[in-house]
């Protein structure tokens, strides 16, 4: 069964925290990223899910 | 909680949306590789330091990150099918490309020729069949945003005559 965002994010906190995920890389964050919003990111989320289904549909069509 | 964090946690829930979405079920068992995932998202930043650094800018607009977050989700490809099925639909062919586009598409708000079949397809084959940079993707973007602008403002002044 595929795992659910829940457990996909008590994973990567469970990893963060054994620090084994930090080793991969020593660089750490200089900048902010700009006028990034966690929250429009989400909505705007919501807003492709349908185009990009439809457009995964019509590959599928176009396709057979 | 910091940015990367946060990011990375986004995209984890994009990865449930867009596998309930497309209606992806247990039978292909995707799984999401988390080291990967977060590879990707530190080297979006490093990359998004950089361009801002080279060019002298404070801010990158949402075209740049659109290319930066496809490029680096592309290159990393962080869901694996685990499955052996003989035959792949093609929403599980191209799952690392859908995702990349996804992410990247989702730092615009409403933008309607974003929306469109058309163009949704042309970047899914640039993602999948064609090996491009992140600046030269960002002007891609661009110049999709500017003649699409250009052709409505065309009908809007041909339809006022």
């Amino acid at each position: 069964m595929r795992k659910t965002a829940k457990e996909y994010k008590e994973s990567y906190h469970n990893i963060k925290e054994s620090k084994s995920i930090e080793k991969l890389s020593s660089w750490k964050l200089k900048n902010d990223d700009d006028k990034f919003n966690s929250e429009n990111y989400r909505k705007n989320m919501d807003s492709f899910l349908d185009d990009i289904a439809e457009s995964i549909t019509y590959i599928e069509k176009e396709t057979k | 909680m910091n940015r990367i964090d946060e990011r990375v946690e986004l995209f984890i829930e994009g990865f449930e949306k867009i596998a309930n979405k497309l209606d992806i079920n247990d039978e292909y068992n995707l799984s999401l590789d988390l080291h990967l995932l977060k590879l990707a998202v530190e080297e979006y930043f490093k990359e998004s330091d950089n361009i801002k650094i080279k060019h002298s800018i404070k801010f990158s607009n949402a075209s740049k990150r659109m290319a930066l977050t496809m490029n680096h989700i592309i290159n990393n490809r962080p869901i694996f099918i685990c499955s052996e099925a003989d035959e792949y639909p093609i929403k599980i062919l191209l799952i690392n490309e859908i995702y990349a586009l996804y992410l990247g598409i989702s730092h615009f708000g409403y933008k309607k020729y974003l929306k469109e079949v058309n163009i949704i397809n042309k970047f899914l084959y640039l993602l999948h069949n064609k090996k491009i940079d992140s600046e030269a993707f960002a002007i891609i973007i661009d110049i999709f945003e500017s003649s699409y602008e250009s052709c409505h403002k065309e009908n809007i002044n041909a339809s006022k005559k």
